[in-house]
């Protein structure tokens, strides 16, 4: 390719580069994990890159030489950062999207859960051990408790539910009832705002 | 007279001395971020709540209605906090439902803890949400509401709609909520059964933590913090800017466990079975019928979304019953259609005007 002879240019000369490199880059990785060998020596980045910003190095260059900056170039400047980062972006969605990498990660999750479970309970006993020792009661114990208010919660609400039953077949105390007709809007939000939280 | 190198001369000038007073502006702010010192402000619309029912809240967002269909909003279980869709004045979903006559009411999921390790996926839809949409109507005095749905809230929203025919829906709207799971991009490829082991992580670790959730997110965008980091430094010189990235910012990091038992029915019957669309989902010993769903259906996808494909979205169309039922598509990422401003462009005016003119005014 000719030396750039403007920002624009140089520019899209860059992104070209950057955008050829990241898929190259992440056709090797993805070729790597596809053919489910063991992988070989992975390309040496400085080596791999030198070859994409050698030439921009030079083209930037050449261009410092030619007069003062434009004010565009930050602009341009961060044109250029955002392609490469979209460009990186593509290229790891493709290596990430494949079978290789789903199998690698649930192994890193697999060992990590089974270091994770034995470390846990080895707490969990010390833990409960501690708490006894001091006569207060263990994690286990506490969420015991909870469990049993969500249920108390779910019979008041079962009794709620029997006892607006029952006041449906009898004839309405409440001044206001349905069949005098709808509450206007604004009647409504007078009575939400003097509304206090409902029952747990 | 001034030659054309003269004006040249003299735009550049004025060119790089913006740039230098937006710099040492970009520096003061960047300092105050560091420092701290002032916290986002978030959540601002007035609120009162109606109904707590374990850690999950059902709160009505103040306003004077022009409606008389109130909106039952269902949000997505775990991952973030809920405040994303009342995140600043101006700038909030809540707000622009308020404001455009609607009586608003958000369902808070909470935040779990090992105490909530049991919550099923089925609790959700057939004891929370039938009770907070109950008080609803009661808090509301209405016959009818509609449910909005976003992200998870959408599949966990059109569940309980086609297991509780009984209860008056007016009309549904699926916004970013994933129906189809058949091909759900990066996440449907890793939650693969042959990869992905639930019932070992929910065994192990009891809950699905927050430092995990937030893993995996980070993990299918891995160039978002440069990314997010470039355009805070480009647009740091802008106080508007920066206030709108501290509160996204300080959401963006806030995440929320899931409870293990839902998390491991969320995993098995949605991402890995796909039993939704399928028609084999049962819940409680009810089957869950999307077909059944008769309202006007309205299913909002955004082009760009990681989370939910646009194609998962849009499978909503096809397999409800309803006549009157539309599809739209607009630009952007999963949190772009429910906050910033291409929401406010491109997807609550169309939310706000599909649900007034099917809803009954006051």
């Amino acid at each position: 390719m000719a030396n750039p002879t403007s920002t624009d240019d140089l520019f899209a000369f860059w992104r070209k580069q950057i955008e050829t490199g990241t898929q190259t880059w992440a056709d090797a990785v993805k070729g790597m994990g596809d053919r489910g060998q063991a992988p070989p020596a992975p390309p040496d980045p400085f080596t791999f890159w030198r070859q994409f910003v050698d030439p921009s190095m030079s083209a930037w260059a050449t261009l410092q030489g030619a007069g003062p900056i434009d004010p565009g170039i930050l602009k341009q400047w961060k044109r250029f950062l955002d392609d490469w980062l979209a460009a990186w972006t593509r290229a790891l969605e493709q290596a990430m999207g494949t079978e290789a990498f789903a199998q690698s990660l649930g192994k890193m999750l697999d060992r990590f859960l089974t270091v994770q479970g034995t470390a846990q309970e080895a707490a969990r006993r010390t833990n409960k051990a501690t708490l006894d020792a001091l006569g207060l009661p263990s994690r286990e114990q506490i969420i015991a408790i909870s469990r049993q208010l969500a249920d108390v919660e779910d019979r008041l609400e079962a009794i709620e539910d029997q006892v607006e039953a029952l006041r449906g077949g009898l004839p309405s105390t409440s001044p206001k009832s349905r069949g005098r007709g709808r509450t206007t809007r604004s009647g409504a939000a007078r009575k939400r705002s003097n509304r206090k939280p409902g029952p747990l | 007279m001034a030659t054309a190198t003269d004006t040249k001369t003299t735009d550049h000038y004025e060119a790089w001395k913006t740039e230098s007073e937006r710099s040492i502006q970009r520096l003061r702010n960047l300092a105050d971020i560091v420092a701290g010192s002032r916290e986002p402000a978030v959540g601002q619309s007035a609120r009162q709540e109606v109904y707590r029912k374990g850690k999950a809240r059902l709160f009505y967002y103040e306003g004077k209605p022009t409606y008389q269909t109130p909106i039952l909003f269902v949000p997505n279980l775990g991952i973030s906090r809920p405040y994303i869709f009342d995140l600043l004045p101006k700038g909030s979903f809540v707000e622009y439902m308020v404001q455009h006559g609607f009586a608003f009411y958000l369902l808070d999921w909470g935040v779990f803890g090992p105490e909530d390790d049991y919550l099923t996926l089925t609790d959700c839809v057939t004891r929370i949400l039938p009770r907070m949409a109950k008080k609803l109507l009661a808090h509301a005095d209405a016959r009818d509401c509609s449910v909005v749905g976003y992200c998870m809230g959408a599949p966990l929203a059109a569940s309980f709609l086609a297991t509780h025919h009984e209860f008056p829906v007016r009309n549904f709207v699926n916004l970013a909520g994933p129906i189809d799971f058949s091909d759900m991009g990066l996440i449907g490829c890793w939650l693969n059964r042959r990869y992905f082991d639930v019932d070992k992580l929910v065994g192990t670790m009891g809950q699905m933590p927050a430092e995990m959730v937030q893993m995996g997110f980070k993990l299918l965008r891995p160039t978002m913090d440069m990314s997010t980091a470039l355009n805070l430094w480009w647009n740091l010189w802008d106080e508007g800017y920066v206030e709108g990235f501290r509160a996204l910012n300080k959401w963006a990091n806030e995440y929320v466990p899931f409870p293990g038992e839902f998390f491991r029915q969320w995993v098995k019957e949605f991402y890995q079975d796909n039993r939704l669309p399928q028609g084999t989902l049962r819940l409680a010993g009810r089957r869950v019928d999307l077909g059944s769903i008769s309202c006007p259906v309205l299913a909002i996808g955004a082009a760009q979304d990681n989370i939910a494909p646009p194609r998962s979205v849009k499978a909503m169309i096809d397999l409800v019953a309803s006549r009157d039922k539309e599809y739209l598509e607009v630009p952007g990422g999963h949190i772009s259609l429910i906050a910033g401003r291409s929401a406010s462009r491109d997807c609550w005016p169309h939310v706000a005007g599909w649900l007034a003119s099917r809803s009954s005014r006051a």
